[in-house]
């Protein structure tokens, strides 16, 4: 038996909220990214910037060129991710098998439960409905209708804004003939190039092509290829209530300006293993393999990893390992630093500390966990990283940032 | 409420009000609804609710209301432990 799947997208999810949220922004040009005369990129635009040509992961000041009268925005991801547990809210009332793809989207597999709501049109329409009276009536969403996901999110690609595109066994060869590889999810401009290389410009070339040329150049990921040629997605949904465990953990930054000074690299990478750490012991887990990356000004990148025989669930232990993998002399000028740690296992599972020294920065550890908790992150720490310590309050409040951040 | 940052759409805003006040409102069914806004002797009725979202201040749980009322928009933001309200007026772009 077929499923089916519905895929709804929030369109210009950030920018809408933000116009939800403030009246005086509807109807505007207006995008959600960090400051302007910085590095930052855009994450999201509105319906009217789109229009003028502003897409998302643009640098701001690329698209203060094109507009210069364009409102930037500040993010407030606590409101969004308010929204997005509202939004999943509407959706578990279809069906309990409900997958989210990103804070915007998320796969609903109604084949069992569209009989109780006459149907996934209908459920659609619904859903698009209780977004508008129990949201509010600037957010709206494309859906996307089909047999698998793949084709469910292509769906909703190719009606927007404010979509409902089905496409069932009748229209797909037309919807497959009529598309560009690029409007695959999971075919980028890389891939395109590559395509391109091996005389693969249309989807109908690609289906025609064998799985063995596929193979040859992508590995395993060419059998995947010929699947999405032939609208082939066997993936299944995977609802929140099972979602894997992670993997790693990790955490990354780019800087304001390119630098050369190791204290500031210092002071960046403590903040970044506290975040890990911090995350990590949320989630009740110890890790073992710490890496680093860097990314210097000219996007070359140096990486290493460093597989420990103990487990680490303290942020400084990270910290102390993160920096003895990194070169002491830097002779590029660092753009990104990424601290992380995988090889993870629950803590309940992790030896138990033999010395009693051990156990009692475990029990510290936990005590700042409580307080920081309570009043907000880097509220307190450790006196001996007083000097890289993020004292500074900011207008947010309790809660205090680096001054770099 | 504090901003994050000033970008350019706050300081096109101007200087925002932040005041204590007093907001009626309904509670049920384990929503709250506000109807009525007593802001420095003034009673502002609440026209409509644009956007209501929860955040955290440390470990409290921060309730946030967008407003549109007597021909003006309010950010309205809500401490429950504190039972407090603080009232934002947002200006015109």
């Amino acid at each position: 038996m077929d499923r089916t799947i519905l895929h709804v997208d929030m369109n210009s999810y950030f920018a809408s909220c933000e116009q939800q949220a403030d009246p005086y922004l509807r109807g505007k040009p207006i995008v959600v990214s960090g400051k302007p005369n910085t590095r930052s990129v855009i994450a999201s635009a509105s319906k009217e910037a789109k229009k003028l040509g502003i897409k998302s992961a643009m640098s701001t000041w690329e698209a203060k060129k094109i507009c210069p009268s364009l409102i930037f925005v500040p993010g407030q991801p606590e409101k969004y991710i308010a929204i997005t547990k509202k939004l999943f809210e509407i959706f578990q009332n279809y069906t309990p098998y409900v997958e989210f793809f990103s804070v915007d989207e998320a796969f609903l597999d109604v084949t069992a439960t569209k009989f109780l709501f006459e149907g996934e049109i209908e459920i659609a329409k619904k859903i698009k409905k209780s977004i508008l009276q129990e949201i509010g009536e600037y957010l709206t969403c494309s859906v996307g209708i089909s047999f698998n996901k793949l084709l469910a999110k292509l769906g909703s690609d190719l009606k927007k804004p404010d979509g409902l595109f089905i496409i069932n066994k009748n229209n797909l060869c037309s919807v497959l003939l009529s598309i560009k590889l690029t409007d695959f999810c999971g075919i980028g401009e890389k891939i395109e190039k590559k395509l391109n290389y091996l005389g693969i410009f249309t989807v109908s070339d690609l289906a025609k092509t064998s799985l063995s040329v596929l193979k040859q150049e992508f590995g395993i990921y060419g059998e995947k290829l010929k699947n999405m040629a032939n609208g082939i997605d066997p993936s299944p949904i995977v609802p929140t209530f099972s979602t894997p465990p992670p993997k790693s953990y990790s955490h990354s930054f780019t800087m304001p300006s390119d630098t050369y000074d190791i204290n500031i690299v210092k002071k960046v990478l403590f903040r970044l293993s506290e975040k890990v750490g911090r995350r990590m012991r949320m989630d009740n887990f110890g890790g073992r393999i710490v890496y680093v990356y860097l990314r210097f000004a000219d996007f070359t990148g140096f990486s290493r990893q460093k597989k420990l025989s103990y487990f680490l669930i303290d942020g400084k232990d990270i910290y102390k390992e993160a920096l003895s993998i990194i070169p002491s002399r830097i002779n590029k000028s660092i753009r990104m630093i990424c601290v992380g740690i995988s090889d993870l296992l629950l803590q309940n599972f992790l030896p138990l500390p033999l010395f009693p020294k051990e156990n009692n920065n475990r029990k510290i550890t936990s005590a700042l966990d409580l307080i920081n908790d309570r009043f907000g992150d880097f509220t307190i720490g450790r006196a001996s990283y007083f000097d890289l310590m993020p004292w500074e309050k900011t207008t947010a409040g309790i809660r205090t940032r680096l001054k770099i951040f | 409420m504090t901003f994050g940052f000033c970008s350019d759409y706050y300081k096109i805003m101007g200087d925002a009000i932040e005041e204590i006040v007093n907001v009626k409102a309904y509670f049920y069914s384990g929503k709250i609804f506000p109807y009525l806004i007593s802001y420095k002797q003034r009673e502002i009725p609440i026209k409509k609710v644009n956007l209501f979202y929860k955040t955290t201040d440390g470990a409290q749980t921060v309730l946030n209301f967008s407003l549109m009322g007597n021909g003006a928009t309010y950010n309205v933001v809500f401490y429950p432990l504190k039972l407090l309200w603080k009232l934002i007026e947002i200006k015109p772009i």
